[in-house]
């Protein structure tokens, strides 16, 4: 039985009239025009301004009533100039803000009455073939449904070239997994889902962005554990580890330096997610700029974790990270990545410190994703709509993803 | 000349109107016509595989998504207005049986 949910994203290209920015050194670091720099007040009211302004758009949704789908959540993109005007996103360029509106209790009574009903109907779980290699021949197997899924949409035709397609990045996919898993956790982070996407044509090319009729699809790979008694595995020491599962675990360690002390309103920091590519020969690299397919591994924050307990120099051997930028591998300082992560947490939360404790209406902002640029010399901006975000932080309040 | 633009400004806002709730009846049309055939391709039996891991962890394709952009476009008597919601479908299935999401131990 497959659990469906609905989300409707809406893009507005209505203007504010108030006009706010943010401080030039949130979008590149180390920038050296102080005079641009406006006082927070401004932006903090054509923020408050913008949250209000889709609450009342939001209020005037009627109810659902009886019908078989019901609106779930909405989706709206805020976006910020180059030059840091923050504004309402119109079509094209890159959001920095991603502000998710669920619908209130639409996940208690109903999801729990689905939950009841398929464990009464449906008490087993999938039954599961495993495998210590996976075959190209199970790959395949695996694929084939998101293929006729997306043909099933009606904006595509030629199967058997996204069949290829898709195939070859499950094959890339399968080499970058094995690395995630060897990845030991240190630290309150640990990486705990793998998601692809890409852009698929109406031709079944996967594309760089999306043209007229193509789709998006996303794959997501989540990392599980056996339901059983606690077996000891002793931890690997950092001399074993591959260079990949270095680089995945030195960047959770980073992560521990973050601000995530829950705010007032009940929002919490708690997902990062990062771009990553491979080389040819396999390595992990962050991937900055449109890919093709672009991978990203999410991280989580263990809740129980003592933060005192981290040491965010673990890894020491680790001193910067690779970075695919136009082509070439650039290397990012450790260092800068780590100041980076600081302050972007900082500006992830005074956005989300803006959300009311309580909403009026049928929906409440549960979920803001702001999305980060990194840079050559390892600092961290938020992204204006000319860049392209690498990093994205997720702050929720009552809700997990 | 202020009443011919107020009652022009009603004609619009109501045109709006109208064309909007319009507009949401054709997309949630097709948006359930693609459901229908979605699900159909999902529903086929399948096995699904897990990536074993190095110890008692792995990694399981639990989650798809897909995003589209339904056209919709109507004219009005004085103007045109084109909508391109943005739209995603999540489908989401079980673990396996005697697997978790994985947690820090």
């Amino acid at each position: 039985m497959k659990r469906i949910s609905l989300i409707v994203l809406f893009l507005s290209q209505a203007a504010l009239a108030n006009v706010g920015k943010v401080p030039l050194d949130w979008i590149k670091p180390g920038s050296q025009h102080q005079k641009a720099f406006t006082s927070l007040n401004q932006l903090d009211s054509a923020y408050k301004n913008i949250l209000d302004a889709n609450m009342s758009l939001f209020k005037n949704i009627p109810e659902d009533g009886h019908k078989r789908w019901s609106l779930q959540s909405i989706r709206t993109e805020v976006a910020i100039e180059a030059g840091g005007t923050i504004g309402v996103m119109g079509v094209g360029g890159e959001a920095a803000l991603e502000l998710v509106w669920v619908k209130k209790n639409s996940s208690s009574k109903m999801n729990r009455a689905i939950r009841l009903m398929e464990e009464v109907t449906e008490p087993e779980s999938e039954s599961i073939q495993i495998r210590g290699e996976m075959t190209e021949e199970s790959l395949a197997q695996e694929i084939a449904p998101i293929v006729d899924l997306a043909i099933a949409s009606g904006h595509m035709r030629k199967r058997r070239r996204l069949f290829n397609g898709l195939f070859k990045e499950a094959l890339k996919f399968q080499s970058t997994i094995r690395e995630l898993e060897t990845a030991p956790a240190m630290g309150p982070w640990y990486a705990y889902k793998y998601q692809l996407e890409l852009y698929v044509s109406a031709e079944g090319n996967i594309s760089l962005v999306a043209i007229g009729n193509s789709i998006r699809l996303r794959m997501e790979w989540w990392r599980l554990k056996k339901n059983e008694a606690k077996a000891f595995y002793p931890p690997m020491i950092q001399e074993e580890l591959s260079a990949n599962a270095k680089f995945v675990t030195a960047i959770a360690s980073d992560l521990s330096v973050m601000n995530d002390t829950p705010l007032d309103n009940g929002f919490k920091l708690n997902v990062l997610k990062v771009g990553v590519g491979t080389t040819v020969t396999g390595n992990l690299f962050f991937v900055k700029g449109k890919a093709k397919a672009v991978g990203s591994i999410f991280f989580k924050r263990d809740p129980n974790e003592d933060q005192a307990l981290v040491l965010p120099t673990l890894m020491n051997d680790v001193s910067s990270y690779g970075m695919i930028e136009g082509g070439s591998v650039v290397d990012v300082p450790r260092f800068s990545f780590r100041e980076g992560i600081k302050k972007a947490s900082g500006i992830a939360q005074f956005f989300a410190s803006r959300a009311k404790t309580k909403e009026e209406g049928q929906f409440e902002l549960n979920v803001i994703e702001a999305e980060f640029e990194l840079f050559t010399s390892g600092g961290i901006g938020i992204v204006s709509v000319e860049g392209s975000s690498l990093i994205t932080l997720f702050v929720t309040r009552n809700v997990t993803i | 000349m202020k009443i011919k633009y107020l009652i022009a400004a009603l004609l619009i806002t109501f045109q709006v109107q109208a064309g909007i709730e319009s507009a949401s009846r054709i997309v949630a049309k097709q948006v359930r016509r693609k459901l229908i055939h979605a699900q159909s391709a999902l529903s086929r039996p399948v096995t699904p595989y897990l990536y074993t891991g190095s110890d008692n962890t792995a990694y399981y394709m639990k989650r798809i998504r897909l995003q589209f952009e339904p056209f919709v476009e109507f004219h009005l008597a004085v103007f045109e207005i084109k909508i391109f919601p943005i739209i995603e479908f999540r489908w989401t299935r079980k673990n396996p049986q005697g697997w978790v999401n994985y947690k820090r131990e």
